[in-house]
């Protein structure tokens, strides 16, 4: 039984289809991949979400799911700079360091789609005055925003 | 970053609401704030940092 509702699953493949400039990659770690998983609250999170993106995927030809596993490909992972899991890295033309940690399950799932049509497009819906700001920036910066699903 | 499923990270950077974004592990803005709060959240982490390394980078007198 599909996670999406015919209605929602149609919402999100007219907005890829109408939204999406550049192909994106879904690099999805799991804490695990086949073998050894040890079953819980965190097995099923990250099981939940490797099935939400496999259906998300599902909606375009142009995005593309990669999935491994951190336990099993740590040179990847450190690679993608990547300690944690479940994680999915989105990707556009660039790597432009999107990153989205645990289940993008209930509304945070609109946040993942949105993440998907910016990284797409290679620029976030913000101002003039804030791009002109954040350009002027002397060094990186690592924002974590931390959400829950409700 | 899904809060519930990082205990660890949540209870690091003290999140008790959401949304919270921790800007270079030692700024903090919590509630959807505007967007310009946010940039000037960013400005200051990043003048902050810059100027505590200078600090630390002049020579002892």
């Amino acid at each position: 039984m599909p996670l999406l509702n015919d209605q929602d699953a149609a919402f999100v493949r007219t907005r890829l289809a109408n939204e999406l400039a550049h192909d994106v990659r879904l690099v999805f770690f799991a804490p695990s991949l086949g073998g050894l998983a040890v079953p819980g609250a965190d097995w099923e999170m990250a099981e939940y979400t490797r099935r939400i993106l496999r259906e998300f995927a599902s909606l375009s030809d142009r995005v593309h799911l990669e999935e491994h596993s951190l336990a099993g490909e740590p040179d990847l992972a450190r690679q993608y700079g990547v300690a944690r899991a479940p994680v999915t890295l989105v990707i556009g033309a660039e790597d432009y360091g999107v990153r989205f940690y645990g289940a993008p399950a209930g509304y945070e799932f609109v946040t993942l789609l949105e993440l998907v049509l910016d990284v797409s497009k290679g620029q976030a819906p913000v101002s003039e005055a804030t791009r002109a700001a954040l350009a002027g920036l002397a060094a990186d910066v690592h924002l974590q925003v931390f959400v829950t699903p409700t | 970053m899904e809060a519930s499923e990082f205990p660890d990270l949540a209870q690091r950077y003290n999140v008790y609401a959401v949304p919270k974004t921790v800007i270079n592990e030692v700024g903090e803005v919590v509630g959807a704030v505007p967007e310009a709060h946010l940039v000037a959240a960013i400005t200051d982490v990043v003048r902050a940092q810059a100027a505590a390394a200078g600090e630390a980078g002049r020579p002892s007198s």
